[in-house]
Order: C-alpha cells, then structure tokens, then sequence
C-alpha cells in the first residue's frame, strides 16, 4: 500500500514541537514546515501476522513473547501488555529517504524551522502508523487488539529492534537498521499490535 | 557465441524465483536461503534443473543475500556459498543435458547474482560507499573465481547502491554486467529516482543491459517499459513477479498463472524487452509458458536514440528543449566570505549558497572548491557529500585536481557534470579516463598547450581533437559539452562573435554547447545588460548549459524570454510562470513596526533583528557594544523564563534564530571576530545522528559569544579527542539520544580523560544527571538554557 497524501495532525505537531497554549508563532513553523514537507513523503510499510506464546515476567526473568518461529522479544511491559493475546501484527513503516533529505534542508534554514520540521515529521509517521493499523486490522472481526507498542517503550529495550528486522521483511520498504540500532530512514516506526482472541473479557 | 553478441539479437530467457521454489522444498521462515547451497544442494540443483528444462538460459546463482553483512553468524564465508551456488547450476546442466531434457548445444549463462546490501548508504543510511563497494567487491571476487560467465545486480532500489555494485563489478572482472532496478507503480525506486535517471546512470557506467525486476508484475511493468526504452541504447531485461502482491489471510500471494503470465510478457517483449524471466512469486511453469508464447520471435529493434542526461540522486536533466541553467556561485573566486566558510570546511554554507540558487531557478548546480591551500580532494568530496545530503540536483564536478576529480567522482550519486577536459595531451590522458569510468558527462574547453586561440576555426580544431579523442576512450560524442571560451569583451571587440561562431558551428553538427555566461562583461559597468544579451544570442546559436549567477534577475528574463520567442518553451508555460504568476514565496510572517534589537530577539522576530543591527550599526553603536548591552540582556532574559517555564521551546528557538541573525549581520560588516571566544567543542556521539537539540546548544553558545567547534553528527571519539586538544578547549559539549548510542558517550568520555584536561557537559534525551554521573561526566544540561549557563559559570561570564 502506498498512501497519497498524508494528513498532519497540527495539535500533535505542536506537542512535538514542545509550544504550550495558544502560540501562533509554533503553528505557523509547523504550517510552513508541513507545505514543504508533504510533497516529499513516500510512505511505505511491510507486516507480518505470527501465533505467539506470552509469558508473564517471573522473579527468575523478564517476561517475553514467543513467537511461532522460535523468535522471543523479551521484555516485562510487552509480556504485560500482551497478556491473552495468541496471535500478533508487526509492522515497519517508514516516510521514506526523500523525507529525511527534506528535513536536512530546512534545518539550513534555522532552528525553528528545524525543530518544526521534526515535529511535523514526528506527526506524520504516527498519523501513518494509525492508518497502517487501520488496515491490518479491518478484516478482522470478533477480537480486541493492544495499542501498538514498539522497541524501545518500557523495558522493551531498543537491542532488540534487531530482532524485529529479522522476521520483518523491512529491505522491500527501504527500511534498514544502523549499526548503532538507529532506523534509516530516521522517520520510521516499527510495532508490534497484539490480537486477543477472547470473547467476554 | 559470447553473451555480449547475443544481446538484442534473440530473445534471452532468464529463470524465475528461488526463494517460494526452496520454501517449497522445506526453507523455514527466517532460514537464509543461500545456505541451502552447502547444506541442500541436491535441492537446490533440482530447482536450477526444472528452469532449465523449461527453457531459461540464463540461470542466477542462489546468492542473493550472500554477501558479508548477510552472512555474519552463519559461520559460512561468501566465497563458500558462491563457490557452491555455481557448482549446483554447473551440475544441474550437467545432468540436463545428459538427460536430454535440454539440446546439448544450447548455451547457458550462469549470472552471480547479487541482491542490496541491506543497508542504506550514507547519508541516508549508515554504510560508507567505499564499505559497500568491498562488499560487493567480495562477492564479484568470489563469482568470478567460482565461474560464473555474467553478473547480474538486481533488485536495486536504490541507484547509490547499483553504483557501488556496478563499479565493484568493473573493477573486479571483465564479465558482462546486467543490472535490474525495483520500481512502484510510478517508476519510481525507494530511492526516489525514476526509470530514466536509474537507467542512464546504470549504462553511463558501462552496463551491457538494463532492466525491470520484482516490485510489479508484467502489467504493471509494461507500462513503464517505454520510458526504459527510450532512455537508454542497451538492450532492456524484464522479470517481473508474477502479477501484484495480496495478502490473504496474513500472507503474501502472487495471483497470476503461468498461462496469463505467458500472455502478458509477450505484451512486454512486444514493448521491447529483450531478455525475459521472472521473480517473486514464477515457477518453471511460468518461465516455460513465457518460452513458449515467444518461439519463433525477435526482439525488435529500437529505432529512437537516447538522450543524454546528467542527475543527481534522484532526478535528471536533460538537454532537449532548453538550455540547462547552472548555478555558478559555488566557487571561491572572488568571494572571500565563501574562501573563508571553505577553510573553516562550513558546509552549512554552501548549501545555503546551493539552495539560494535553486530557489532562483538553477537546474543544476557547479561545485568549485579551489581555495589556495586547502586539501582539495577531501573539501571537494565533503561538499558533493553535504550538497548531495540536501538536494537532489546534478551537479558539476569544477576542479583541476585530478585527485580531487577522481574522488569526488567516485563518490558522486548519479551521473555529474565534469569540468573539464581541454586540448592538453596531459589532460586528455589523465581526464578522459575518468569521466568514462565514472559515467560523467563532460566538459571541454577549446585551449590547448599553446593557450586560447584568437580564432573560431582554431578553437574548433581543438574541439574536434578533443571530441575524437574522448571517442578512443568510448565517451560518446552527444555526452560531451565544448565551452567555446567566452573571453570578455572589454579587452577583444571580437570576443563575443567568436565564442558564438564556435557555438553555431558545433551546434550544427549536433554538437552540445556550454559557457560560462558572465565571462563576456568583466570590465565592463551594467554587466548584467551585456550578459543578458550575450545568452539570448548565445541561446540563439543553440548553447545547450549556461553557467550563470541565478540570482542575476536579467540574465534570467532573458532566458525565459528567449524560450518564450523561440517557441522552445511550448505555450510560454516556463514563461509565464516566471513572470505572470505571483510566486508563492512561503516565508514567515512578520508583525509590522519597528522593534528594539532587545525586542526582536526576546519576540523570536529573525527579519526585525537584523533591521534592527543594522539601524543600531549605521548609528555609530560598536559591535561589542551592541551584543553585551543589547543582545546578552535579551538572551538571558528568554534563558529564565525558558527555565521558568513561562516561554517554551518555539520561542527558545524563535529567540535564538533571532540573535544568529542578528550576529550574522555584524559578521558580514567585520568580518568573524569570534576568534577570541573561548572554545568549545560540540559533538554528536559516533552512531546517532540527531542533531537537532545539538544545534539549539550551538547557536545559544555562539549567540554568547563562545567560539564552537561543531564536528557534527557520528562524531568518532578520536576525532572529538583530537579537536579537543587542536583548539585547546576546556570544555566539551556531546550529545546522544539512544540507550544505544549513550556507550559512546562512555568512550569518548574515557577517551577525553586519558588524553586531555577539560570540563565534559552531556545532553540528550536519554540522558539523567545520575547517568551522567556514571559515566563520567562533569555535568547533565537538561537543556540548552541550562548548557549556556554551565559555559557561563565555568568561563565566568
């Protein structure tokens, strides 16, 4: 799936941006840094649907997801958060490189359009990301799904991201990962979006 | 018969995929498939065996993913896979032939195949071009020594990378290199290039065919194929994938039949694809359907010639219609504000001067950084790094240091311009080589050892040498660009009319053109009215480049004009849009009034500080004066509330854009005049790349009169070690914002302490005071306020 044209969501911009109240200066970066930004999205993603085992964090160990291919992450918040799903949504999505060049662009420009420039970008993605699992999720019915969760939230720790991109087929999007456990291109999410096959819970 | 003479003669059929034949076979999920040569070559002989019986010729190697990032943990060495994966097809036709499942005679190519690294390269990604060029040189290496008789680089999303893949396959072997992009439904690769600029560059680099692989299916494929066509003059691969992608019920399917997928690419080979296969999703079926659907055929001949085009990473410019401006102001003659940035290696600020020329209507851009004294090579190859980080423009390679042309070249994304070539044996020798090896498209200039002939005949005769020359190295005649040498006017009244007569003469025998415009006035007053002139006429003679001071207004209204007049601009729509429509200049708004320097940069007001500077500079009022009375005060002012939390960060980074601007203003009038600032050296740690929060620090402690050295992002800690002692700082400012790069920060910090006595600051959002203190440092800025005030105490300020 490759989207149009993305939505900016300017509240979550301006979060991002760090503006509190009613600031005009901070939505008008944010305004004129999405105008030069929304032409250069590519969004892209890949995902993948496994059977997994969860397993509650104990006094021996951290708490982790085992996956259908032998994979675990290993992480207490995500066997939380997971618990009674048997089945998971991962997904990797991305902006794209074009974006990242943008960005660098228009940080020449100055720091407020810089810092606005991330933060629209930041809005982006996650925008993208909620259309993302709109439609992993939509031919699903009968079942409750967990708010997407992603390397490095909680003791989920980010070493782990490894591990995503090895089930994940990422290289198709264009979506690597750095030596250093960094994601290029920069405006890119990876998640996993637990489904709870329960009924009456 | 050799491949290279089989090319576009018949119809050459590739095989289909392996991967979904060996998922078949039992290859699990996650399970690499390019082991399977050592563990399971009976299987994978058998898959070689089935597409050969359907009739492919040209069998890929099972080593897709096989190079050493891939196979890291395997505890298998590439040159062991490639060494298996040819031995398996060698055995499949073996046992083919003797079978009689396939004639004897029939030849069969074995292509070493080789798929992305995985990793993009800098600066989109992590991986240095040289490190992906020893990459894919091991893999060739390997190819080579186990036999195979082509190359085949496919599944290239991204041009860079088929660049380093192309090149380590030239330098590495003599074998014939066929090279296959991925595009969307666009034709676009993930890269954002599109078929024209990803073709062109592949054959400027000397491919010996092109193509379509995987990504689309052949319906989708055939649409593009015309574009494929027409941009190149290499035969033309297509293996799609056997129709669009669907996921059913969580997995991935490929929806189209060996009967349909037979029907459908001969719609392809009717398009003018010459050698035909298949990818994700085709099985021996499909490739036999596809044999069979052709038999008896030819590939049908191209009759159009491609054009030339130069490009940067992402987009390409041709010369057909009108003539390519290109923007000469990125060069230090003549500009001692740009010598200096150049010294000081400020690439911030040749990108500024790269963008401010784009915005005014430049194509491409000239790159020139000649500054006595400099290291040339590594400025030359840092600036193409830095301007190709920004924009994706062709850009012309200015130099006269071969060193500096051979590098900058070699790591120049796309297909450059190269400036230049002349009628001197050695320069012939030394450039002409180059600019073949790197796909560059070239330009000459009519001067010789003798020096710049008075006449047109003579500068013709060298253009002639110079064009037959580049011939004997396989340059093509319509890839080069003869400047006819635009001497001014004001010391040769014939000066103008001979530059043109070259440029018409060269024009009518399909001769490309370029010239350095503004040459023609030097010495002259109103230059811009003689310069406008001389490019229309010069337009007029068919001049293919100019290189211009976009930001001349006249030269460019001359040049829209031109295009108008000449009908080379199709319904004045250049025109027009230059002139007629009321460009949307998306730029800031602005309070009106007049604000107090103090005002302005408390109000984050960037257009009225620098009014402001320059009122308070033209009253008399000394520089020194106006930062500490004025611009300190306001500074120290928006720090508190910052901290108070009554302002936030738009307005931290409003204030602070403010007083740079107002700074530069000063710098302009007097010249740097930080000199004395105490030093302070700024790094992001090596493996993040974020620099945002970074920046913020940096402008707060300049605007504060602190002398910074910023080395950027990825910052090794030896080279944070050795600026530190370079510059005799005593404080350190670094900067990391992942769990995983803060153990970086550690070892630079260990680093630093072993080898110099300085004060250490740290920032970043993973970052505690409690984590710095475990590390080492002498300090945790939870903010860029809080950065300025630990350089404050420390310096006394």
């Amino acid at each position: 799936m490759v989207a149009r044209y993305l939505l900016y969501d300017k509240k979550e911009a301006l979060r991002y941006f760090r503006a509190k109240g009613d600031d005009k200066q901070a939505e008008n970066a944010c305004d004129l840094a999405y105008l030069k930004l929304r032409n250069e999205v590519m969004p892209r993603f890949v995902s993948t649907r496994l059977k997994c085992h969860v397993i509650q964090c104990s006094a021996q160990a951290k708490g982790k997801i085992v996956l259908e291919n032998g994979l675990e992450f290993c992480s207490s918040n995500l066997a939380k958060h997971l618990d009674g799903c048997t089945e998971v949504l991962l997904f990797g999505a991305t902006l794209g490189s074009k974006f990242d060049v943008a960005q660098r662009r228009i940080a020449l420009e100055g720091l407020t359009q810089g810092a606005a420039a991330q933060a629209v970008g930041a809005a982006l993605i996650e925008h993208y990301c909620d259309t993302v699992e709109e439609e992993l999720k939509k031919d699903f019915t009968g079942v409750s799904f967990r708010w997407r969760f992603s390397p490095g939230y909680g003791d989920w720790d980010l070493e782990e991201q490894k591990k995503v991109f090895a089930i994940l087929n990422c290289n198709k999007i264009g979506l690597t990962l750095t030596a250093s456990g960094m994601m290029a291109p920069i405006k890119s999410v990876t998640a996993i979006i637990g489904i709870d096959y329960r009924q009456n819970i | 018969m050799a491949f290279r003479d089989l090319l576009g003669k018949d119809f050459l059929y590739f095989d289909g995929a392996m991967g979904t034949m060996l998922q078949a076979a039992g290859l699990q999920a996650g399970e690499l498939p390019e082991i399977w040569n050592i563990q399971h070559p009976e299987k994978v002989q058998a898959v070689h065996g089935a597409y050969l019986a359907a009739g492919a010729q040209i069998i890929k190697t099972n080593t897709f993913g096989a190079n050493s990032l891939k196979l890291t943990d395997t505890g298998v060495s590439v040159a062991e896979v490639f060494q298996g994966a040819v031995k398996n097809i060698r055995s499949a036709i073996v046992q083919e032939k003797s079978q009689g499942t396939i004639p004897c005679d029939r030849e069969i190519f074995v292509a070493l195949d080789m798929g992305p690294t995985g990793k993009l390269l800098q600066p989109f990604g992590d991986l240095a071009f040289a490190q992906a060029m020893e990459i894919y040189k091991e893999e060739v290496q390997a190819g080579v020594k186990a036999g195979a008789d082509i190359i085949l680089i496919e599944t290239m999303s991204d041009s860079y990378e088929a660049k380093a893949a192309i090149l380590a396959a030239k330098e590495n072997s003599q074998l014939p290199i066929v090279c296959t992009f991925t595009f969307d439904l666009s034709g676009k690769l993930l890269n954002g290039a599109d078929v024209e600029t990803a073709f062109s560059l592949a054959a400027a680099l000397g491919v010996d065919a092109v193509g379509f692989n995987c990504g689309l299916g052949p319906e989708q494929i055939v649409k593009l194929l015309p574009r494929g066509v027409d941009s190149v003059d290499l035969p033309i691969v297509v293996n799609p994938n056997a129709g669009l992608p669907v996921v059913k019920e969580g997995k991935t399917v490929f929806a189209v039949g060996p009967e349909e997928y037979g029907k459908l690419m001969s719609e392809v080979a009717a398009e003018g694809a010459a050698l035909l296969g298949g990818c994700c999703g085709t099985t021996p079926e499909h490739i036999k359907a596809l044999c069979e659907n052709l038999k008896g055929h030819k590939p049908i001949g191209k009759t159009t010639k491609a054009e030339t085009q130069i490009s940067g990473y992402g987009s390409s410019v041709d010369f057909v219609h009108m003539p390519v401006i290109i923007g000469e102001r990125i060069n230090p003659t003549g500009k001692p504000r740009l010598k200096e940035a150049l010294k000081a290696e400020n690439m911030d600020y040749v990108c500024n001067l790269a963008l401010e020329q784009l915005e005014k209507g430049a194509s491409a851009l000239d790159v020139n950084v000649g500054v006595p004294g400099v290291n040339e090579p590594a400025l030359l190859t840092k600036a193409v790094l830095a301007l190709q980080a920004i924009t994706s423009v062709p850009l012309q390679i200015d130099t006269s240091d071969y060193i500096a042309m051979e590098q900058a070249l070699r790591i120049y994304n796309g297909r450059p311009l190269l400036n230049s070539v002349n009628g001197k044996e050695e320069v012939l020798e030394k450039v002409l080589p180059l600019a073949k090896k790197y796909g560059a498209a070239l330009v000459g200039l009519c001067l010789d050892d003798k020096g710049i002939p008075e006449s047109a005949e003579e500068r013709l005769a060298i253009a002639w040498k110079i064009i037959h020359r580049a011939k004997v190295f396989g340059i093509k005649e319509q890839d080069i660009f003869i400047d006819p040498l635009a001497m001014t006017i004001s010391t040769g009244g014939q000066n103008a009319v001979v530059a043109l007569d070259v440029v018409k003469s060269l024009h009518a025998k399909g001769i490309k053109t370029i010239m350095g415009v503004s040459n023609i006035s030097f010495g002259l007053p109103a230059r811009d009215q003689v310069n406008s002139t001389f490019l229309a006429m010069a337009m007029e003679q068919g001049l293919s480049a100019a290189i211009l001071n976009p930001k001349s207004e006249a030269m460019l209204n001359a040049y829209y004009a031109y295009g108008a007049l000449s009908n080379k601009d199709l319904g004045c729509k250049a025109y027009l849009e230059h002139f007629a429509g009321v460009k949307q200049e998306i730029k800031p708004q602005g309070p009106e009034g007049e604000y107090s320097l103090y005002e302005a940069i408390v109000k984050g007001l960037t257009g009225h500080s620098h009014k402001a500077v320059e009122k308070l500079l033209s009253g008399g009022k000394k520089p020194l004066d106006i930062i500490n009375e004025d611009m300190i005060p306001a500074l120290n002012m928006v720090g508190e509330a910052f901290e108070k939390k009554t302002l936030f960060l738009p307005q931290l980074l409003m204030s602070a854009d403010a007083a740079k601007a107002g700074f530069d203003v000063i710098k302009q009038k007097f010249g740097p005049g930080k000199e004395n600032g105490d030093p302070i050296v700024l790094a992001t740690v090596k493996g993040d790349v974020h620099d945002i929060g970074k920046n913020i620090v940096k402008v707060l402690w300049e605007n504060y009169g602190y002398k910074v050295i910023d080395l950027g992002k990825d910052v090794p800690p030896e080279k944070i070690v050795a600026a530190t002692l370079e510059n005799k700082a005593k404080l350190v400012g670094l900067s990391a914002l992942m769990t995983t790069t803060v153990t970086s920060m550690e070892e630079t910090i260990k680093q630093l302490r072993k080898a110099v006595d300085c004060k250490i600051v740290v920032g970043g959002a993973v970052l505690t005071e409690d984590y710095a203190k475990v590390i080492g440092a002498d300090a945790y800025a939870a903010s860029a306020v809080a950065s300025v005030n630990y350089a404050n105490k420390l310096f006394k300020k």
